[in-house]
């Protein structure tokens, strides 16, 4: 079978969020995912495939993602091409913290590695940034120090706070 | 809302600097566990220099001033430096004259003082070890100077070792002997070394480099010419020692280095006022790799150099920071043969420079350095006093 053939004839996917919603998506891009890859290997085509960890919204995103980063079909990306990809992917972790640690959950879920680390540099640059009380309130962490053994803790690294 | 799985916080752990990670250990006690986590802070070190996460250029003051005190300064991506340095606590109450970097890795400094003291510091972290006291052998010998030290990084037994070589000479019948040993930091003891030192090769060059889980030193033959004409290798797992040939013959008026640079042993030779030569094992063990990396001639650089020594590549692996004479700092281009004045903000006259990638080595085993140099030197006051009083008491 020819490129051009295969192209034309590109075969589609459809996924489908916890909350029932439903996408249509070229199989070849929806394969950044390593889950959905091998989910398309095992025979899942024919039916929907579900992705029960992800809400609607979040799985829009993520499809956006598959398309932007879906191998070109003309082999090699160019330079020029990558740089594009790169100021695209700067842009599309730039959004509430929420959202970002839904991404970043996506990502683990559906095994997409380049958005993981993308993720997670972005969620790191907000971290160095912040206060620990903040950090808390962000990740929706418990505090489990005592005022005490905190106080003590913070003490013991004065400087890092400085 | 969402909650984040541990593993997800690992992943976004790993790609912090150390003073995040050092405040975030208060965040909760989870969080403290995994920044303390042994495993982890090994992936760490694996990420920060991988990714080049942060770098730092620690200063070791020489000259007059006592104590010495240490700076440093963090480089950014590009290679330029943050503007000005800042005073770091070094962990030895007693850091004057004779005070020597012996090498650093990972992250930490080896240094000792004229007291013989040696400590592993992690300056970024303010974390250190000081080495038990072990005492020589061959009592009945005399000591012919100073110990040489090596310091560095056993990656077969996951390890930081310092190695101890001391020269003894007996003169009634004209014998010398030569004592081997090694500190683990995982251990934290001395262990004396069953493979001998090659007793043909003096041990009087002090300068030694830690490469692929090996100390390396340049050797000159006990009898004959004071010219370096080997390369002495140790190897931390084996305890074994192999020599190479190294590509230049040295003459009068050289003065040879050695270096380690982007993970290659370099042979630095520097001709008295005329040229910087400075020569690559670009294959690790390989004599045959032996390449000549650059050559700096007298009057390429708007400057006159004596001494010029490889520190580090730049991120773009164009040029290279050269420490000159141990009071400048210059990039040089390799390529382009020109060099560029490196200075900033509260840089000592005199110094030796070491750099740090960010590394949490020693946060779950080391203890902390003191953050008032003021109590540091009541206690070195108390200690003094201590001991006049002792000597009293014992009059």
């Amino acid at each position: 079978m020819s490129s051009t053939l295969c192209c034309s004839f590109a075969k589609n996917v459809t996924l489908r969020s916890s909350d029932g919603q439903t996408f249509e998506v070229e199989e070849a891009a929806a394969q950044v995912s390593q889950t959905i890859k091998r989910m398309i290997e095992d025979g899942c085509t024919g039916s929907v495939i579900p992705v029960p960890n992800l809400t609607g919204p979040v799985l829009a995103l993520v499809i956006e993602y598959f398309k932007k980063h879906s191998p070109p079909s003309d082999g090699c990306p160019t330079a020029l091409l990558e740089m594009e990809i790169k100021d695209w992917d700067a842009k599309f972790v730039a959004v509430d913290n929420d959202t970002l640690l839904d991404l970043t959950l996506a990502a683990h879920y559906l095994e997409i590695q380049g958005l993981l680390d993308l993720t997670c540099h972005r969620v790191a640059d907000i971290l160095n940034d912040n206060s620990v009380e903040k950090i808390r309130e962000i990740f929706h962490i418990k505090n489990d120090f005592t005022p005490e053994e905190e106080a003590e803790e913070r003490s013991k690294i004065q400087w890092a706070f400085e | 809302m969402s909650i984040l799985l541990p593993e997800l916080i690992t992943e976004i752990l790993l790609r912090l600097p150390v003073k995040s990670l050092i405040r975030f250990q208060c965040v909760s006690k989870p969080w403290q566990a995994q920044i303390n986590d042994r495993a982890f802070i090994s992936i760490h070190l694996d990420f920060s220099i991988v990714g080049n996460i942060e770098r730092h250029l620690i200063f070791m003051e020489r000259g007059l001033e006592m104590p010495r005190n240490f700076s440093g300064v963090r480089f950014n991506d590009d290679d330029r430096f943050e503007e000005a340095l800042v005073n770091i606590h070094q962990p030895l109450l007693d850091a004057g004259h004779y005070t020597y970097i012996v090498n650093y890795c990972n992250g930490l400094v080896c240094f000792y003082n004229y007291e013989g003291e040696i400590v592993i510091w992690n300056p970024l972290i303010r974390r250190y070890k000081k080495l038990p006291f072990e005492p020589v052998g061959f009592t009945d010998y005399d000591l012919s100077g100073s110990p040489n030290l090596a310091f560095g990084h056993d990656p077969v037994n996951e390890d930081y070792k310092v190695m101890r070589v001391e020269e003894f000479y007996r003169k009634i019948d004209a014998k010398s002997a030569i004592e081997v040993k090694v500190y683990s930091l995982r251990a934290h003891s001395w262990k004396r070394v069953e493979e001998e030192w090659p007793k043909e090769y003096s041990t009087a060059d002090p300068c030694s480099m830690s490469l692929n889980g090996a100390f390396h030193w340049l050797v000159y033959p006990f009898s004959g010419s004071l010219h370096p004409q080997t390369l002495l290798a140790f190897d931390l797992a084996t305890e074994k020692f192999k020599t190479y040939t190294i590509p230049v013959q040295s003459a009068d008026d050289w003065v040879l280095g050695l270096e380690v640079l982007k993970g290659c042993i370099c042979v630095c030779v520097n001709v008295n006022l005329t040229l910087n030569d400075v020569w690559v094992m670009k294959e690790y063990e390989v004599v045959s790799s032996w390449t000549r990396l650059y050559t700096i001639v007298q009057g390429e650089v708007p400057w006159n150099f004596e001494y010029c020594k490889p520190v580090v590549y730049s991120k773009d692996g164009k040029k290279v920071l050269i420490e000159q004479d141990l009071e400048h700092l210059f990039w040089y281009d390799i390529e382009e043969k020109r060099g560029t004045r490196v200075e900033f903000g509260g840089m000592p006259n005199f110094f030796e420079t070491a750099i740090c990638v960010g590394s949490l080595v020693l946060l779950d085993d080391g203890d902390i350095v003191n953050d008032n140099p003021a109590d540091g030197l009541n206690l070195l006051i108390e200690a003094m006093e201590e001991q006049v009083i002792n000597e009293e008491q014992a009059v």
